[in-house]
């Protein structure tokens, strides 16, 4: 503890009912309530599960029973509707058992019209909403008076906002609480997370000085690793591990309640498939949860587990946060978490209750996974967990909050100014590009001047501020507020209408009538596509098909691949029988790089000349780096590239006799223009364009429609991508456009940590080896091409080229 | 690249078009023009130029070859909601020049509402097939009882050739037995992939030449 001070006496309500319960306070939850009675802001860091939604509010309903006053007082805001419900309902026990004279309420997208027209009317105490709802309710003319007196807000889970243009838009909605109460006191609640510091001072803005809890046990974590029982057949590539699936469920006890963690949607449908035919006793304990099932179906295997009646779950991320799973004893994570905190978060979902022992299973799907799991061990043993960075100041959400301040009360732009000063994220901001930002929304910019439907804002003198334009953009604005981009789907239903779930639009377009795939756990036929629903009906016939999601792909985080690199060429006690064929193949075949080496492999196939690296950063990296060196190398010889990337490493593939080796020099590893050059590039301008899309729709250029209207992504994509090329053209200084290229390098690319990579290997020795077979290294990449293309040849020099190859003699 | 087609020799231009020497005439199809247009009229912001500079290209080709006709085969308008005054007064100063040559156009499936403008402009409209002893010309969206050897568009065929790492996407020319289909003449049209066909021949069109793909 970091201050003895004597209990504050309006805790006596706390304190009894802590006692009555039998329970006594966390020395860390008495350190956060008399913080907040202090008039403190800050941020508490424990573990999930260990009691901080009691620190987090207790502290807040004292103050409130001690002096009860009316008004709109405090809010909660979570990451998730599901939780901000649960939050709510476990907070109400409390209340009505001690008959504090406190009321909450939750307000998000379900709650309905009718009781959120009352919560104007009659505000609760303290209202559980999350950071969509806020900027919803400042958007409403009414937020002046509604919001003006709110004292304190609680940000749960604010590690998974942080990092986000979720965070970003709640950093500006503070703003702007901030801007009718100065004195508000901000509460961040997180777990797993390397940069507390930064953390409290985003949550807290840069006028306050925030005050760091920590404490609560460190969770007891139980991390075993599943083997597999023939060592020598285990693969070296995959990701959907099927060949530990006898292995797998000869662990998993059906009278635990375990969560599967998976790391894409599709393997989780795969898995629960293969599940439930080797277990078919299981049906009915079983099921399945991902972010594309409907949410009555979500919902019901959300109570299902609770309750106690399902007792496995095939999930991915969608069951990450939140929701309180008592009766979870056992967590099994399929596939490298690749993240440290994400295995920690995961782990964390079992015994979730203060005290309780953490037990992971992890299921590797690779042999090179195994030495992940390791490498997971040692970070944590060390204590070394991932950053969280702020977003730098989006635009895109800039212009959306001012969107919402001119729908709302208002826009002052002195006021925004000087709210924007005292925000971590947006204080870099310029007056220049403020100004710039109000241009846009009121004359749509120089190139957008002609069409009135961007001019969104006009310039109300007798009031001195800037109202939206008319009833119409404050309804679509409304309706387009939140940085969450809808991906490309369409809804799937029975012919009945019952709605099944959402599947992504490019999967639906190749499906014939008649086609059979999986999807929910079941088995569906394609009957027809109408009005953005692809019509199903439920059959027995067999099918291969699986819908695949769009969707990144995480990559192997930065604390886990340095740990993974110190791990690579270490003994691995107990692990020899398992890692000798892996290990012994690579280096008979080439060499198992040391951390003080880098290798480069060489490799002739019928395809071209392979150059295989690995430089072990995590794929974003290695594609930025396969960019970078293939223009290098172009430069000196050029030709046509081909990439291919995964966490370990990367391949440029280029045409027959190409002297990769001859061309190579120091240079390669300059990292002075570092930008420049990738922007240089062909490929970071299409990347950009499509980052685009989702800066279109957040800014508000583009609507993306009304609930089930018949505007399909693919539509949304053709217009987005129309607007960059206008702008492009027509306003070559537009802040968006620089900001889809930023997001690409610093969000897609990770420049800074590519430029932080290639200092790293140039320093290594560089060990080359001429391949005969691919080895266990190289394997994973030629056979996972995810490629990327980059050429400086000229147009008649290719067209040589497949002339020569198709051109019939003429 | 010179081929024969029932015994004419007819000549596949790189600019996506077919000269047929003995009768002094350029063959087209699908030019979209006022893609552009018809998306702004829908709210999306796009610069107008793709069309633009397509028409210049069509007037450079009718020039370089010296056609006496110049037959159109379909889709020269992308639709009804195209026509912005500009873009009607471009074209009526377009067929409105001086010169030797004769426009013909083919109505074709895309220009379905396009009709009152078009029969403003200073240009031969046929409606069904053209039929040029032994060519017939056809858009090309459905088949026409009329036989002999068709010239046909609608389709915009392109094919994608792929050498390692390197991929290009051509449009090109499809020769069947009975039948040419010519690639799309606008540059912003899209292109559907075609399938090799046992018995048919195809040329890419590459900016400056054209070579047949072997099959």
């Amino acid at each position: 503890m970091k201050k003895k001070a004597a209990p504050d006496p309006r805790l006596k309500p706390i304190d009894a009912f802590f006692t009555k319960r039998g329970w006594k306070p966390f020395p860390f939850q008495r350190e956060t309530w008399q913080a907040q009675l202090r008039g403190d802001s800050g941020l508490l860091y424990v573990p999930t599960g260990s009691g901080k939604t009691y620190a987090a509010v207790m502290g807040v309903f004292a103050d409130f029973i001690s002096k009860p006053r009316k008004g709109l007082k405090a809010l909660y805001i979570t990451p998730l509707r599901a939780l901000a419900r649960d939050i709510e309902l476990a907070l109400r026990d409390p209340i009505e058992q001690e008959k504090w004279p406190v009321k909450i309420e939750a307000r998000t997208g379900d709650t309905s019209y009718a009781i959120k027209k009352r919560q104007l009317k009659s505000p609760a105490d303290l209202l559980l909403t999350t950071p969509e709802s806020l900027a919803l309710m400042i958007s409403q003319p009414e937020a002046p008076d509604f919001l003006s007196k709110i004292e304190y807000v609680i940000l749960d889970e604010w590690h998974e906002l942080l990092s986000s243009k979720r965070g970003s838009l709640l950093e500006l909605s503070l703003s702007y609480l901030r801007t009718l109460n100065p004195d508000l006191q901000t509460w961040a609640l997180s777990a797993s997370i390397g940069n507390l510091e930064q953390a409290a001072q985003a949550a807290v803005g840069r006028a306050q000085k925030p005050y760091i809890v920590t404490g609560g046990n460190e969770r007891a974590l139980d991390v075993s690793c599943l083997l597999p029982e023939k060592l020598d057949r285990f693969p070296w590539a995959g990701h959907l591990g099927f060949s530990m699936r006898h292995e797998l469920i000869k662990e998993l006890d059906p009278e635990v309640s375990t969560l599967i963690f998976t790391n894409t949607r599709m393997q989780a449908e795969r898995w629960f498939q293969i599940i439930s035919e080797l277990k078919p006793e299981m049906e009915g304990r079983i099921a399945l949860h991902h972010s594309s099932l409907s949410r009555e179906d979500r919902e019901a295997t959300e109570e299902g587990v609770k309750s106690g009646e399902l007792k496995w779950v095939v999930c991915t991320s969608s069951l990450d946060l939140g929701v309180d799973f008592q009766p979870v004893e056992r967590v099994v994570q399929i596939g490298s978490p690749k993240m440290v905190a994400r295995m920690l978060q995961r782990a964390g979902r079992s015994a979730h209750r203060p005290g309780g022992k953490s037990r992971l299973l992890f299921v590797p799907t690779n042999a090179w996974e195994i030495l992940e799991l390791e490498a997971l061990k040692k970070a944590l043993g060390e204590g070394h967990i991932e950053n969280r960075q702020p977003m730098h100041a989006p635009k895109d959400v800039l212009i959306q909050h001012m969107t919402t301040l001119g729908c709302g009360p208002g826009l002052n732009m002195e006021e925004l100014w000087a709210a924007l000063k005292n925000t971590y994220s947006f204080n870099e901001v310029t007056r220049d590009e403020l100004n710039w930002c109000l241009r846009f929304l009121t004359t749509g910019g120089e190139a957008l001047q002609r069409y009135p439907q961007y001019h969104k804002l006009f310039y109300d003198a007798e009031q001195a501020l800037y109202l939206i334009a008319d009833k119409f953009q404050a309804k679509y604005h409304r309706m387009s507020i939140g940085t969450i981009v809808k991906r490309e789907t369409v809804g799937v239903s029975f012919m009945n209408r019952s709605r099944v779930g959402t599947i992504d639009e490019s999967f639906i377009a190749k499906l014939k009538k008649g086609d059979v795939f999986q999807f929910t756990g079941r088995k569906l036929e394609f009957v027809r596509l109408r009005d953005m629903t692809a019509y199903v009906k439920a059959t027995a016939r067999p099918s291969t098909v699986i819908p695949s999601w769009g969707g990144n792909k995480f990559p192997i985080s930065e604390t886990l691949s340095t740990a993974f690199r110190e791990v690579l060429s270490q003994p691995h006690p107990g692990l020899e029988g398992l890692l000798g064929p892996l290990l012994g193949t690579q280096a008979a075949l080439s060499q198992v790089p040391s951390a003080d080496e880098l290798l480069i492999e060489t490799f002739t196939s019928k395809e071209g000349e392979h150059l295989l690296c690995y430089p072990f950063a995590g794929s974003l990296v290695h594609e930025g780096l396969a960019q970078l060196w293939g223009l290098r190398f172009a430069g000196r010889e050029p030709a046509t590239f081909s990439f291919s990337v995964n966490d370990y490493g990367f391949e440029i593939l280029a045409h027959a006799g190409y002297p990769f080796k001859k061309l190579f020099d120091d240079d390669f590893f300059a990292h002075d223009n570092l930008q420049d050059e990738i922007a240089r590039s062909l490929h970071i301008s299409e990347m950009s364009q499509r980052q685009f899309r989702e800066i279109a729709q957040i800014s508000g250029l583009i609507f993306s429609g009304f609930p089930g209207s018949p505007k399909t992504g693919r539509q949304k994509q053709i217009s987005s991508s129309l607007l960059y090329e206008v702008f492009k053209k027509f306003e070559p200084g537009h802040l968006l456009i620089r900001q889809s290229y930023d997001e690409v390098l610093f969000s897609s690319l990770e420049v800074d940590r590519l430029h932080k990579t290639l200092e790293r290997i140039g320093r290594l020795a560089q060990k080359w080896v001429e391949l005969e077979s691919p080895s266990p290294l190289a394997f994973p990449l030629m056979v996972e091409r995810v490629a990327s293309h980059l050429s400086n040849e000229s147009l008649e020099k290719k067209v040589e080229r497949l002339k020569k190859t198709f051109g019939a003699p003429a | 690249m010179t081929i024969e087609c029932a015994g004419e020799k007819l000549t596949l231009l790189p600019g996506r078009a077919v000269w047929w020497a003995r009768k002094e005439t350029l063959l087209l199809s699908d030019v979209h023009l006022g893609k552009a247009e018809s998306l702004q009229a829908e709210g999306f912001p796009v610069p107008s130029e793709a069309g633009e500079s397509d028409l210049a290209r069509l007037e450079a080709l009718a020039a370089r070859t010296g056609a006496r006709r110049v037959l159109i085969l379909g889709d020269f308008i992308h639709r009804h909601n195209s026509w912005t005054p500009d873009l009607l007064a471009g074209l009526q100063a377009f067929f409105d020049r001086p010169g030797e040559t004769h426009w013909h156009l083919i109505i074709g499936n895309h220009e379905r509402g396009s009709l009152p403008y078009l029969q403003r402009l200073n240009l031969n409209l046929i409606t069904g097939d053209l039929i040029d002893s032994p060519l017939t010309f056809t858009h090309g969206h459905h088949e026409g009882a009329n036989g002999g050897f068709r010239i046909k568009g609608h389709v915009h065929p392109v094919m994608t050739l792929r050498d390692g790492p390197l991929k290009m996407r051509f449009p090109v020319f499809v020769l069947g037995r009975d039948s040419l289909l010519l690639p799309s003449f606008g540059t912003w049209t899209g292109g559907a992939e075609v399938e090799k066909t046992k018995g048919h021949r195809y040329f890419a069109a590459a900016p400056t030449e054209v070579f047949e793909i072997k099959t």
